[in-house]
């Protein structure tokens, strides 16, 4: 790793490596000092960077703050913005799947060293009876409660016991004639396995996977794409929108970082209204469909910030963004072509792929969601039998994998983390302060790279997951009859 | 939609220049292109804007009249209170005009607008609110959730657009659309607001959509879609004739005829969406279906289901369990000491309710709530008075264990089944054989749904197309029930009580505030769901029973202490136990003190009494053999 070094002049020597690769004078003598990024001067501060122990102390503590540089919060073994050989962050947020929903059984599929909900895990049902786990061959199952109060329950103190009881008649039928058990508890404690997912699967042998990536609010989707958006939700603890006072976005604008988001239906920054009306005008090309994804990658037109989302905000079994009851392999199928794409096209080589999903929709995890920050002094706005909670919990474990030639091969990062992570991780490489001191307080999920010796320079190839017909078709009898 | 494509932001060429200043190396990290931008498409002058399509102007105006609606509002804030307002009522038509499209579950904005996707815990959006805030006058509070609405209408606005909806989604909402207009003239409607003018705004919005939509679907449309549109308008048309004649809900007279229109109105807009190429999707299947196909079933808000399947591996054996369950439920050894059945409670004669204020506990320490009917309980969504069980399955076997009821374990239940032959010989028999508790409720659950839901009420008739079952007196008493009433915001039809359509899976619970006795001033003791889920809210809460066969299942509430519907009907007209001047905080905003007159209290008795009475005899339903 680099040398403890004053990170004012840093960006001249992060460049070496790579001008002396391309041939370059190597010598930093003869290189006048280069002129600071674009952005606030504050932000090109003098900083002195704390060892890295005492910035994990710190951040335990919450001890960091709004405003504050990633080299001033990270650990000064860290790399910091060009130092960070990414030119490319490609954030793809899913929709509702928990940590172990989906890898309960990746001990068993070649990855031992992860930590999946024990062989006995139990829910107790309304009489208490325990109500086991069980490998889920339902593809459209009903949607499960994810909303604040639900979601706390289910965490209940710590017991991660409310799964069958908060889902257990919650919500409604698929249509007037499907079987009522549909809208069973049970459905809370199914997992897939890697007959279901293999792609999913074989990403997590294959590259870096986190197992304990928290969402950031226990709740539902708006408050933790918000997180991931602008570090905070702003008070809303439901689908509700908010006034922020900033957003990613907006640093992206100031330090004049280049960032668009390829849309399958409506954004998922459209939560913040007032912000995405006024970034989606067409001559901004911030906001463009799908399509464009696919076609600046063949072009090399691939911004520097990039978030690709699925068909969210549209309910139904045949949607790609894994929502339930969406079919989960219609968006695994998703993910698959995004990520082969990046895989096959020239912006590959300096690129990092964060695949995540925005909350655990419901369905259970065994790890006791930790202590979070606060990211501000909002105080949760509540509603009428709310549970009476704060923002200082994470939310359900969710899975967070890394494709990137950098990613460590074959591992799993142990390490807390939340939407802000990549929050972090954004600022980080763009040298940009924290939004909220929610981020203040994140840790970039620096364990799962290799930025020295990328063992992904050449990308593995694949095998695109095929979706059955057939059970697409028995999910459209149930929904369409 | 084809892919727009646009080059990389103009910004990153800048940077790409600025970086190779910077950097004086062709190969800087920070340029993920070469800056060679000449080669590529540039965004240069935008296109001009294509004039939108039908199917997009059906989203795109409802969204642009409902701006210009909310800022003429803002302009000039009600003083007082305010849901009567003229703007107010412009918004409302414009949201609802744009809701079957909007309120689809997870859509951005729709649930900010109209509340979340059903569930347990039924909760209003920012247009409840706004309503709600209005009509308390309180401006402040208005304001908030106008800044809301204006973001939605901007969001949708923009999407219209950017997302054309396509015509599977509009032939879809479409397909529903008329069964909802029918639900809000009767006030059922999920979010239907507090003053009748705002209804009539609703309604009116609706009938908008229904209108813009069809047309929307018949261009350019097939050689059949000029018939099939024709027959749309005949039916919408006398519908907007009295929807205009109207200045409030409130004068909306004979509304049941207006919902068996609805009705006609839904097969005719199916019959369009078919002829356009499209999927229809029907509300739900009629327990007795009066049409030959089912896109053509006039299905509307007072138009009974089918009893909701349970999970069953095949269908076609439902007669050899409804006739175990027959079985069963009259047979005494499935309680301790053979002391009771079920129809020692549910006593057919008596609706399968018992009569009593309370029914006689076989446990000292366990005072048991009134007896309620088993008549079209396998259409509530939840069982039991505070909602405990879900199922008629759960019921059945939780009462045959509770201690003060029929007292059985379940091994004791199974062995008194094992014991007897004659019941042993019938479990083997079943497609699923054995001895099980599984099949104890299925058998039960089995029965309840073949012999429990008659469907032959006065308007059950009506509903299915025969004007004369209902009296004038009786259209009358629909009229307080749906509007000054205010009893089908949560007796819902055509189910009359506490589950909602389409699915009718989730349960209502009230609080009404009920007192010890019929005037009294002391609240009922009992915590209802309160006990079971600890939440404030459920305090005194209790599931909202059916009305349906009223007049067979004396008394009522709870606690049997109400003995007469006059005694009921004076309750709510009063306000509940607020307007008794019996504090309860978390008394149901619905249930206040309504101002009926005399006339209307007897056209509503005469209506409850008469129009939703089952013309079999209950005794007459379980059929042979007892």
């Amino acid at each position: 790793m680099m040398e403890p070094m004053r990170r004012s002049s840093s960006l001249l020597l992060a460049l070496l490596p790579t001008l002396a690769l391309v041939g370059c004078t190597p010598d930093e003598e003869v290189l006048p000092p280069p002129p600071p990024p674009p952005g606030p001067a504050e932000w090109n501060r003098d900083v002195d960077p704390p060892s890295d122990d005492e910035a994990a102390a710190k951040r335990d503590a919450c001890g960091y703050t709004a405003g504050m540089l990633p080299a001033e919060t990270q650990g000064k073994s860290h790399p910091y913005g060009a130092e960070i050989p990414v030119d490319h962050i490609v954030v793809v947020m899913m929709e509702n799947r928990s940590f172990d929903h989906y890898f309960q059984k990746l001990p068993e599929y070649g990855q031992d060293d992860v930590d999946v909900a024990p062989e006995n895990f139990t829910n107790p049902d309304d009489t208490d009876t325990a109500v086991a786990t069980f490998r889920d061959s339902q593809l459209c199952f009903v949607d499960t409660n994810h909303e604040w109060t639900g979601t706390h329950e289910q965490i209940n103190g710590g017991k991660m016991d409310g799964f069958f009881k908060t889902n257990d008649g919650w919500h409604e039928l698929p249509s007037a004639g499907a079987p009522e058990d549909m809208l069973s508890g049970r459905r809370g404690l199914g997992y897939y396995t890697q007959d279901d997912l293999p792609f999913y699967y074989w990403l997590a042998n294959e590259f870096a996977i986190a197992d304990h990536y928290h969402s950031s609010v226990p709740g539902p989707t708006w408050p933790n794409r918000m997180y991931l958006y602008a570090a905070s939700s702003f008070g809303a603890v439901h689908n509700t929108f908010v006034t922020p006072d900033k957003t990613l976005f907006d640093y992206l604008e100031l330090r004049q970082v280049s960032w668009r988001v390829y849309v399958s239906t409506t954004p998922g920054a459209a939560i913040f209204v007032d912000k995405y009306l006024q970034y989606s005008k067409d001559e901004h090309g911030h906001f463009v469909p799908i399509e464009n994804y696919f076609y600046d990658l063949e072009t090399g037109n691939l911004p520097q910030v990039v978030f690709v989302d699925p068909g969210i905000a549209r309910e139904g079994y045949a949607q790609n963004d894994e929502h339930p009851p969406a079919v989960a392999m219609l968006g695994e199928q998703f993910s698959a072509t995004v990520i082969d794409a990046l895989a096959k096209s020239s912006a590959w080589d300096r690129s990092a792929l964060f695949l995540t999903y925005d909350e655990h929709g419901g369905l259970y995890d065994h790890v006791v969601p930790p202590a979070a920050c606060p990211p501000d002094e909002i105080t949760p706005k509540l509603e009428p039998g709310d549970t009476d909670a704060k923002f200082d919990q994470l939310g359900v474990r969710v899975p967070l994998l890394v494709v990137s030639p950098y990613a460590k091969k074959h591992f799993v990062g142990h390490k807390t983390y939340d939407h802000t992570s990549i929050v972090r991780f954004i600022e980080a490489r763009f040298q940009m302060p924290a939004l909220t001191n929610r981020d203040a307080n994140a840790e970039a999920p620096w364990e799962m790279f290799d930025f020295e010796n990328p063992p992904h320079a050449e990308p593995p190839t694949f095998a695109m997951p095929t979706v059955d017909q057939a059970k697409l078709d028995a999910c459209k009898a149930l929904f369409e009859p | 939609m084809p892919a727009k494509r646009s080059s990389s932001p103009e910004r990153l060429a800048a940077l790409v220049l600025a970086a190779l200043l910077l950097a004086g190396c062709p190969d800087e990290p920070e340029a993920p292109a070469p800056a060679d931008t000449s080669a590529k498409p540039v965004v240069s002058t935008a296109p001009p804007e294509p004039p939108p399509s039908p199917l997009v102007r059906i989203v795109e105006e409802p969204a642009r009249r409902g701006l210009e609606a909310l800022e003429s509002l803002v302009a000039a804030m009600p003083q007082g209170r305010g849901d009567a307002d003229s703007h107010y009522l412009a918004l409302r038509r414009s949201l609802a005009a744009g809701a079957p499209i909007w309120r689809r579950p997870e859509s951005l904005g729709g649930e900010v607008v109209f509340g979340p996707p059903r569930s347990i815990d039924e909760g209003g959006g920012a247009l409840l609110r706004l309503d709600a805030a209005l009509v308390l006058g309180d401006a402040a509070a208005a304001r908030v959730e106008m800044v809301t609405l204006d973001r939605a209408l901007r969001l949708f606005q923009s999407e219209a657009r950017r997302i054309p909806t396509v015509p599977g989604v509009v032939a879809h909402a479409l397909s529903l659309a008329a069964y909802d207009l029918g639900a809000l003239a009767l006030e059922s409607f999920q979010g239907v607001p507090e003053g009748s003018a705002a209804v009539l705004a609703d309604l009116r919005g609706t009938l908008d959509f229904v209108e813009s939509a069809s047309a929307a679907l018949a261009t350019p449309g097939t050689a059949e879609t000029p018939a099939a549109l024709a027959s749309v308008k005949e039916i919408a048309g006398p519908l907007r004739v009295r929807l205009d004649a109207a200045k409030i809900a409130d004068d909306l007279d004979d509304r049941a005829s207006f919902v068996l229109a609805t009705g006609r109105l839904g097969a005719a807009l199916r019959r369009l969406v078919a002829a356009a190429g499209l999927p229809v999707r029907m509300p739900y299947r009629a327990r007795f279906p009066v049409a030959k196909a089912d896109a053509d079933e006039p299905v509307s808000a007072l138009t009974l289901p089918a009893p909701r399947i349970r999970p069953r591996s095949a269908s076609g054996d439902e007669a050899t369990w409804a006739a175990l369950g027959r079985k069963l439920f009259f047979d005494k050894r499935l309680s301790k000491n053979n002391a009771r059945s079920c129809a020692t409670c549910h006593v057919p004669e008596r609706g399968f309710a018992d009569g009593l204020v309370r029914p006689p506990s076989l446990d000292p320490a366990v005072t048991l709530r009134h007896t309620p009917t088993l008549l079209y309980g396998p259409l509530h969504a939840a069982q039991l008075w505070d909602g405990r069980a879900l199922t008629p399955e759960r019921q059945a076997l939780g009462v045959i264990r509770a201690r003060a009821e029929m007292g059985l374990e379940t091994d004791e239940l199974l062995h008194a089944i094992e014991s007897a032959a004659d019941l042993r010989a019938l479990f083997q028999a079943l497609p699923t054989p054995g001895v099980t508790t599984d099949n104890v409720g299925r058998a039960l659950a089995a029965f309840e749904s073949e012999a429990f839901v008659p469907g032959d009420a006065p308007i059950d008739v009506f509903a299915r197309g025969d004007e004369t079952a209902l009296s004038p007196l009786h259209r009358r008493g629909l009229d307080v029930f749906a509007g000054k009433g205010r009893c089908a915001r949560c007796h819902i039809p055509p189910f009359f009580g506490g589950s909602r359509p389409l699915d009718f899976a989730v349960p209502i619970f009230a609080v009404l505030g009920v007192p010890d006795k019929p005037g009294g001033t002391t609240l009922d003791a009992d915590r209802g769901r309160g006990a079971l889920t600890s939440r404030p809210a459920d305090e005194g809460a209790f599931k909202t029973p059916t009305t349906r066969d009223v007049a067979r299942t004396a008394p009522y509430f709870h606690h049997g202490a109400f003995r007469t519907l006059e005694e009921v009907v004076d309750f709510y007209d009063k306000g509940g136990g607020k307007g008794l001047g019996i504090p309860v905080p978390n008394q149901d905003p619905d249930v206040r003190a309504l101002g009926l007159s005399a006339d209307e209290k007897r056209a509503l008795l005469a209506f409850l009494r008469e129009a939703l009475l089952d013309k079999t005899p209950p005794e007459k339903l379980t059929g042979p053999p007892r």
